[in-house]
């Protein structure tokens, strides 16, 4: 209590009395021990001050209206009415308290709150004899707290409280400054003076209060914030050993969610920010790398990332304007900091093996299936079944029968044939930062390796990324980033339908029949083609093994900036960014026994993006009257985009010997294409806020572009936003449990400018004739020019609020936002007698909804502390409009309705298995009369029109691909040196149509079966489950209609995306190794998957495009890694 | 000194800025790969290449238009029942809704509009720099009739597209009346007639001929039952120096096309990326004894198999039945393959890869124009010099003339002579409408044909995007 009535104390003055209160508690403090509660020193808050023979009274006074700083003076010998001059520009506090004490001797303790308190250092200036310090350390309840780390400041002399929360340190000179750590807690610095004993209470580190984020051109104090924003900093990215910096956001945050559709090493995940914002175009979001908009950050490494954060609301990405709509992704790397040079080692290795394979039959199982399949084929047909199965009319294969009665005894189980036990991932990343007081340096190098579960599949990746950041003189500053990296992608097919001459291995190892060896007598690869009772295909196993299927990369990032400082206000930075990446792919397919093709066939293909940024912003910030502060931001933006490739292939070539195109006599086709686009914006942003209590932040971007019709050159970008900190007000100040309370609204325009280059314009393609027997060459207007084609424009209205509890050890937020998106590009059809059947026009319009919700709560602290996040994330989309007629717009198994989601399934529902003869006497029959009709042993479907009949007419919605909610929660333990992550990651409500279920469930048995199949209806007597119809060898009753809900699947799951424990050595043996830190830990990503899902990954989406969500073709599965590293600086 | 040196800094970083801002066309970035209409159609070679845009697209139609003008008629049958939609052509079932409709509207319609785009550049194109104007000209106005001239035989009353059109402009474009259409066909392919050359050489080979619109002209003319202006127009054709190969089988030599009887084709060879026709795996029995034996690679459709009625028209000596219809082939150890159908030879040539043929599409031949002209002759009542004319073709095919007949036999010899001799080159279905024997003729033989179908129903898609009766209207029946 005591300690409590202290703090309320300590924050309340009004500014303008802090004197006339210092007093007072200064001789508090004397009374009482220093227990002061202190606050992380934020790093991050950055002041900018200019006073000329001022005294240090003011400009203190100025920093407290510039920051959310209070002074406490400590002692009245220092004298604060000296006059001083300070010039600083974005400094951090202590820099400018230098400045301003530069000749008194003085320390300071930044405390909770933001409070610092300035001290004389012992007056006779000299370090007085050394003694001891003893003292217990408590957390903020007063509870002892054990193991906390207490080190004499730049010495490695420290120790660890013990259970009781007591430590001492022996000879401890005057004048030392001690510092207390402990995972989870602010780490605190004690001057101690003359003292011998110095209690003191820990304080959590409250989450996220001080933080400042990236706004897009620009910082702000997560504080400030008025839109919507979620971030993920270093601290949490380091527990995850991830490839790509887009998997360190999987369930960590609300609204957000990253689909790992692929396992392929170096796949990309996919990105969806609050829903879909299109029907036709692109949904990802806009990628900003230090203030350079680019479009793959598969060059970045995560260790070199500082923070992510990740824009959602309109009044935050509408200052990305064109570019807003599907969300901005902020990447702040890493730079140096001034004195701490700091040399930084994490490596790692690990074993991925695959989470799951799908359960097939075995060669007796699907031989007995395929033999049923024939029985009732020729049932069907009239035919006569009696005598040897292999004079049917429908004959059995004697291969079938061989199996059968054990004489054919292969059983391969292809799917452990194409997938490895196991797999090895490693990393090794080694960084330096730091520098001197005029300039930082960040230098990094990494080299990361991830081997496939499938053979020849693997990704390697070397990176370097050095960072400069230099103060020339005291109004410029200078710096760069340069950041090359090299990647080599050992390729493998797998999403697809895997039939005939393809070569996706999954896909080709699922249908393929267990009773076909792999190999043939010559210890060949099996040539699949022509197998009696198999459809054709590839051997699945031949594919990684022979084809050659590359992609090297070199990226090259990199950024030069400079900084202005016109007056103390004013600022002006200029900045290039530029991008250069560069891809080769390699395809060879050599001549052999296990593929159809007889000729060896080889391609050579290459692409290129080169972008180039350059940016020049205008900073003004200001407090007027010590109540109004404003900053505002103008900026000119240019960026360019030039894109080219070329490809050649063969298949020429004399032999398997050489794989490159010159070995071939002929190149059989080879083209290249160029495209380009440009971007120019006017940018401008105002933030006022008033006695940061009352918030306005309004943006406005004007953005032209190469993409945008003639006569639609120019769009505008408005957005506005206001909060209220309700906390800030008098009336809050007594309800002393809730430490923050903000409300948020925000509207804001923004657009998607994903439309593809040079749609407008009316342009030729290239056609031939046959002239004079050979080609003639030929051109044709290709498409109708279309001046006021346009952006794709999101309009967003958002409310938030924010609560913090209990001196936030309870932090709550919510967000409620509905999005129109209109404009939406649709093809349109148009009279053909124009010479176009169809032209592209801003016509459709999308609805999204949702709700979004986030507790970060610290549960236990002390020796143990145990903090909680979790977020959950609710959508609703309906598409409102399409096109003139509003016609549905269908796309294989999907329809896109007005009223309902982008993209539902569509097709047929079935009911079960029609059990019996008078059962199928009830049920609508399919193509009655016909050689299809409906017969006991198929599946019901249901009769949408009760007309008896199962036709095209009975088709309807069949699910939803659409989950009902996503969330993630993330729990975060430490004990002592001891640390422990797990973060789960789930998907509830949306169905899958699995779409390998057309092959592997669809009753022919020519390919083989999933083993659910297994179930089927034999007789009346022997009917199955009910839900798996007869094996047909020539299937009747729609039970392969394309598309049926026998296919679909519940999607939602529960993972536990990351286990991570790790643990710290003491600091005294640290320090005896002569290091700062040592971690070791072990981590686990994806080690567990609850789902009732049966395919290889419920996390799926084969393809991007919003008209064709939730389908499964198999693609590479996710893998479980388990991996053990160190973490070590010094 | 320190303020002037900011201020020269500054001085220096703006005009580093303007010097970036200033380039003013940077958002208007011409397309690299696919250039701009608008920087074309300017020279010579601008519009050789715009008018093979024209080429190319009837080339790309001519592949399925033989399933209006042949498939549809008495001659051969779809057999293969794995594609429903063409069967439906052929046995008078096809929906409103049908693909094939609406993909032929549409490719023949863009056929059209590359024809007008044309036209209307060479109007305010420099002479001096368009050295071969009017032959382009003349070219594009030939397609351009050819075009109409399918479509209003296939639909009847459509509109009439004589120049681009924005798609606003579409929607009020109503159809013309048949008439009218023609009216404008003759005038394009008088225009033709005037200024395309008898002959071209070299590379230019294959583009239309004098001959080919004095042939089309001609046809337009019987059509519309014009004889005298058909007999004038087919007499020009007649001295023009075509002739008749002596041997049957060298017409469809696939090799050598471009022959003393060729008029006009529509061209195809293989193996140039998508250039070859598909005819020779469409008319093929779904044998793979068949395929090996000629040599043709990949899938077969049977989608035109000659009927048994038209075979028995034959006399056995005809020296065209064998490559007209056969049921089967002699195998290289003399047996005889006995295939599932009966087939067309005239499409036969070895494929290396699926649907990529060197056969090409005969339009016109001197034999359909001597038996216009005989048809023109008759109806002028000159049947003594009509006989003369279709004896030209009953001898070459080695069978025995005609004497005596009267105008009515005549007549009914010269619609026999054109089924036996022109036989699945598309001509039959038109010849039956041409003559107005088309439900008459197709009922009999038990097709269930509908008086109204003489005209193919309008694209479902076509009447609902318009969707203005007074616009566009569906045929009636439909």
């Amino acid at each position: 209590m005591k300690k409590k009535l202290k703090q309320e104390v300590l924050v309340s003055p009004p500014l303008k009395k802090i004197l006339v209160i210092m007093r007072l508690v200064s001789i508090l403090i004397l009374v009482f021990t220093v227990h002061v509660s202190a606050s992380v020193y934020s790093q991050q808050t950055k002041l900018s001050l200019n006073f000329e023979d001022v005294t240090i009274r003011e400009v203190l006074n100025q920093i407290e209206k510039q920051s959310n700083y209070k002074f406490l003076l400590q002692n009245e010998l220092l004298d604060i009415d000296k006059k001083v001059s300070v010039s600083a520009n974005q400094r951090s506090i202590d820099f400018i308290l230098d400045e301003i004490f530069s000749d008194q001797r003085v320390d300071y303790v930044v405390t909770d709150r933001n409070l610092i308190i300035i001290r004389p250092v012992s007056i006779d200036g000299q370090a007085q004899q050394a003694g001891q310090v003893t003292g217990q350390v408590t957390d903020s309840s007063g509870a002892p707290l054990p193991g906390v780390t207490v080190v004499v400041k730049n010495t490695t002399r420290g120790t660890v409280t013990d259970s009781n929360g007591n430590y001492l340190i022996k000879e401890v000179p005057a004048g030392a400054t001690l510092v207390f750590s402990f995972v989870g807690m602010k780490r605190q610095e004690i001057l101690v003076g003359n003292q011998s004993s110095i209690n003191l209470a820990m304080v959590e580190d409250a989450i996220g209060i001080d933080e400042v984020v990236a706004v897009g051109y620009g910082t702000m104090k997560k504080n400030d914030l008025t839109g919507s924003i979620s971030s993920v900093g270093s601290d949490e990215m380091q527990n995850l050993n991830i490839t790509r910096a887009e998997q360190a956001l999987v369930g960590k945050m609300p609204g957000v969610q990253v689909k790992q559709v692929s396992g392929e090493p170096g796949a990309s995940p996919q990105i969806l920010i609050r829903g879909i914002n299109s029907i036709d175009k692109s949904t990802s979001p806009l990628f900003v790398v230090d203030g350079h908009p680019i479009g793959d950050i598969n060059m970045i490494n995560p260790n070199d990332i500082e923070r992510m954060d990740i824009l959602k609301d309109a009044s935050a990405t509408a200052i990305y304007g064109s570019r807003g709509t599907n969300g901005v992704v902020l990447i702040t790397t890493k730079h140096g900091t001034k004195g701490k040079n700091i040399i930084n080692l994490n490596a790692y290795a690990g074993v991925q093996t695959v989470s799951k394979t799908i359960d097939m039959m075995n060669s007796r199982e699907i031989a007995q299936f395929q033999y049923d399949s024939f029985v009732n084929r020729n049932l069907d047909e009239g035919n006569d079944i009696s005598g040897d199965p292999t004079t049917w009319r429908r004959a059995v294969p004697q291969l079938i029968l061989d199996v059968l009665n054990g004489t054919h005894t292969v059983d391969t189980d292809w799917q452990d044939e194409v997938l490895q036990s196991s797999a090895l991932v490693q990393s090794y990343h080694l960084s330096s930062a730091g520098g001197s007081e005029k300039s930082k340096y960040y230098i990094s190098g990494e080299y990361y390796s991830q081997d496939g579960i499938i053979e020849h599949s693997g990704f390697e990746r070397y990176s370097v990324r050095v960072s400069l950041d230099s103060e020339v003189n005291d109004w410029i500053k200078l710096g760069g980033t340069v950041n090359p990296t090299y990647t080599y992608r050992d390729d493998v097919q797998t999403s697809g339908g895997g039939e005939n001459t393809s070569t996706d291995i999954l896909s080709n190892a699922l249908i393929a029949q267990p009773f076909v060896p792999v190999y043939n007598e010559e210890g060949e690869f099996t040539n699949m083609y022509g197998w009696d009772g198999a459809v054709n295909n590839t051997n699945p196993v031949a594919i990684p093994h022979l084809i050659t299927d590359n992609e090297q990369a070199t990226k090259i990032l990199g950024n030069l900036y400079t900084e202005i400082l016109f007056t103390k206000e004013l600022t002006f930075k200029a900045l290039l960014g530029y991008s250069i990446l560069n891809f080769r792919n390699k395809f060879f397919r050599p001549e052999d026994n296990a593929f159809q093709q007889g000729v060896p066939y080889g391609s050579s293909s290459s692409h290129q993006t080169l972008n180039w940024l350059n940016t020049y912003t205008l900073n003004y910030t200001k407090t007027f009257n010590e109540k109004h502060n404003l900053n505002v931001l103008l900026g000119y933006d240019v960026q360019k985009d030039q894109y080219e490739d070329n490809f050649l292939e063969s298949d020429n070539y004399p032999n398997n010997l050489v794989q490159t195109l010159n070995a071939a006599s002929e190149i059989d086709a080879g083209s290249s294409f160029e495209q380009e686009w440009t971007l120019l914006s006017y940018l401008g942003r105002i933030n006022y806020n008033y006695q940061e209590k009352y918030y306005l932040t309004t943006s406005l971007r004007r953005d032209g572009s190469s993409r945008f019709g003639s006569d639609k050159k120019w769009g505008w970008f408005p957005s506005a936003a206001l909060a209220w900190r309700v906390t800030g007000e008098e009336f809050m100040q007594d309800l002393s449990s809730v430490s923050n309370l903000k409300l948020r609204i925000s509207y804001g325009l923004t657009g998607n400018n994903n439309i593809g280059d040079y749609l407008y314009v009316p342009t030729v393609d290239y056609n031939n004739y046959i002239l004079g027997n050979g080609l003639a060459a030929g051109y044709h207007p290709n498409r109708i020019a279309n001046p006021l084609l346009h952006w794709e424009q999101q309009e967003e209205v958002n409310f938030g609020v924010d609560l913090g509890l209990f001196n936030n050890r309870l932090i709550f937020s919510s967000d409620y936002f509905v999005k129109k998106n209109k404009d939406l590009l649709l093809n349109v059809q148009i009279p053909a007698i124009t010479g176009f059947s169809n032209t592209t026009t801003n016509i459709g319009t999308v609805r999204n909804k949702g709700w979004e919700f986030v507790v970060n709560s610290h549960n236990i602290r002390g020796q143990l502390n145990w903090t909680t996040n979790f977020n959950i994330s609710f959508y609703r989309n309906e598409v409102l409009e399409l096109g003139p007629e509003g016609d549905d717009i269908m796309a294989g198994a999907h329809i896109t309705r007005i009223g309902e989601p982008v993209g539902m399934f569509y097709g047929w529902i079935n009911e079960g298995v029609i059990m019996n003869q008078q059962e199928l006497q009830e049920a609508p029959i399919y193509n009655p009369g016909g050689s299809s009709e409906t017969r006991v042993g198929d599946l019901r479907f249901k009769d949408m029109n009760d007309d008896g009949v199962i036709d095209n007419d009975d088709r309807t919605i069949m699910g939803n691909p659409h989950p009902d909610f996503i969330y993630g929660m993330t729990n975060n333990f430490t004990y002592k040196g001891f640390d422990l992550e797990i973060g789960l990651q789930g998907i509830y409500g949306n169905d899958i149509l699995h779409g390998m279920r057309s092959r592997i469930t669809n009753t022919r048995g020519r390919r083989n079966q999933m083993a659910i199949m297994n179930d089927y209806w034999k007789s009346e007597e022997n009917p199955g489950n009910g839900k798996i119809p007869r094996a047909n060898n020539n299937p009747t009753g729609n039970n392969r209609g394309s598309y049926i809900d026998f296919w679909l699947e519940d999607g939602s799951f529960l993972r536990v995306s990351n286990i991570s424990f790790g643990y710290n050595l003491p600091q005294d043996l640290v320090a005896k190794m002569h290091l700062q830190k040592l971690r070791v830990y072990v981590t686990a990503m994806n080690p567990f998957t609850f789902t009732k899902y049966n395919g290889y990954n419920p996390d799926v989406n084969d393809s991007t495009s919003p008209l064709t969500p939730g389908e499964d073709w198999n693609n590479y599965p996710l893998l479980r890694t388990v991996s053990f590293g160190i973490n070590l600086s010094l | 000194m320190i303020a002037m040196k900011k201020i020269k800094f500054i001085i220096s970083v703006l005009i580093v800025l303007l010097g970036i801002s200033c380039s003013e066309n940077f958002l208007e970035l011409e397309p690299k790969s696919n250039p701009d209409v608008n920087s074309l159609y300017e020279t010579d070679t601008d519009f050789k290449l715009a008018v093979n845009g024209i080429y190319s697209e009837v080339q790309e139609y001519y592949r399925t238009f033989w399933r209006f003008s042949e498939l549809r008629a008495d001659n051969g049958d779809h057999l293969w029942t794995g594609y429903e939609t063409v069967q439906r052509v052929d046995q008078f079932r096809m929906l409103t809704t049908d693909d094939i409709l609406s993909s032929a509207w549409v490719d023949m319609y863009n056929a059209v509009f590359r024809s007008n785009m044309v036209l209307e550049k060479l109007e305010t194109a420099d002479p001096e720099l368009v050295s071969n104007l009017n032959r382009y000209k003349a070219e594009a106005m030939f397609l351009r009739a050819l075009n109409y001239f399918n479509i209003v035989r296939v639909w009847g009353e459509v509109p009439l597209a004589l120049n681009t059109l924005a798609p606003a402009e579409a929607l009020e474009l109503p159809q013309s009346d048949v008439n009218t259409i023609y009216e404008k066909i003759i005038e394009d392919l008088t225009f033709a007639r005037q200024n395309l050359p008898v002959s071209y050489s070299g590379d230019n080979l294959g583009r239309a001929t004098k001959g080919a619109a004095v042939a089309i002209l001609g046809k337009v003319y019987l059509t519309l039952q014009e004889y005298q202006l058909a007999e004038n127009v087919i007499a020009e054709a007649m001295g023009m120096g075509y002739s008749l190969l002596p041997d049957y089988n060298d017409v469809f030599d696939h090799f050598n096309e471009h022959h003393a009887e060729y008029i006009f084709d529509i061209e195809y060879e293989p193996d140039l990326g998508g250039e070859g026709s598909n005819f020779a795996n469409e008319f093929i029995p779904n044998n793979p004894e068949f395929r090996e034996h000629f040599g043709i690679i990949g899938d077969s459709r049977e989608t035109m198999s000659p009927t048994d009625e038209f075979i028995g028209l034959f006399l056995p000596e005809d020296e065209r039945l064998p490559i007209s219809a056969a049921k089967g082939f002699m195998q290289g150890d003399g047996s005889f393959f006995t295939t599932n159908h009966s087939f067309t030879l005239k499409y036969i040539a070895s494929v290396s890869s699926n649907f990529d043929s060197r056969v090409n599409w005969k339009v016109t031949r001197f034999a359909d124009v001597i038996l216009m002209y005989a048809e023109a002759l008759n109806e002028n009542d000159k049947t003594e010099q009509a006989i003369t004319e279709l004896n030209k073709i009953r001898t070459r095919a080695d069978v025995p003339t005609y004497s005596g007949l009267s105008q009515t036999e005549t007549r009914d010899a010269i619609a026999k002579e054109r089924r036996l001799e022109l036989a699945f080159e598309g001509h039959r279905w038109f010849d039956l409408l041409r003559t107005g024997k088309a439900f008459e003729v197709m009922s009999a033989k038990g097709y269930d044909m509908e008086s109204y179908q003489t005209v193919f129903a309008k694209p479902q898609r076509e009447i609902d995007v318009v969707n203005d009766p007074s616009i566009l209207s569906q045929n009636s029946g439909y």
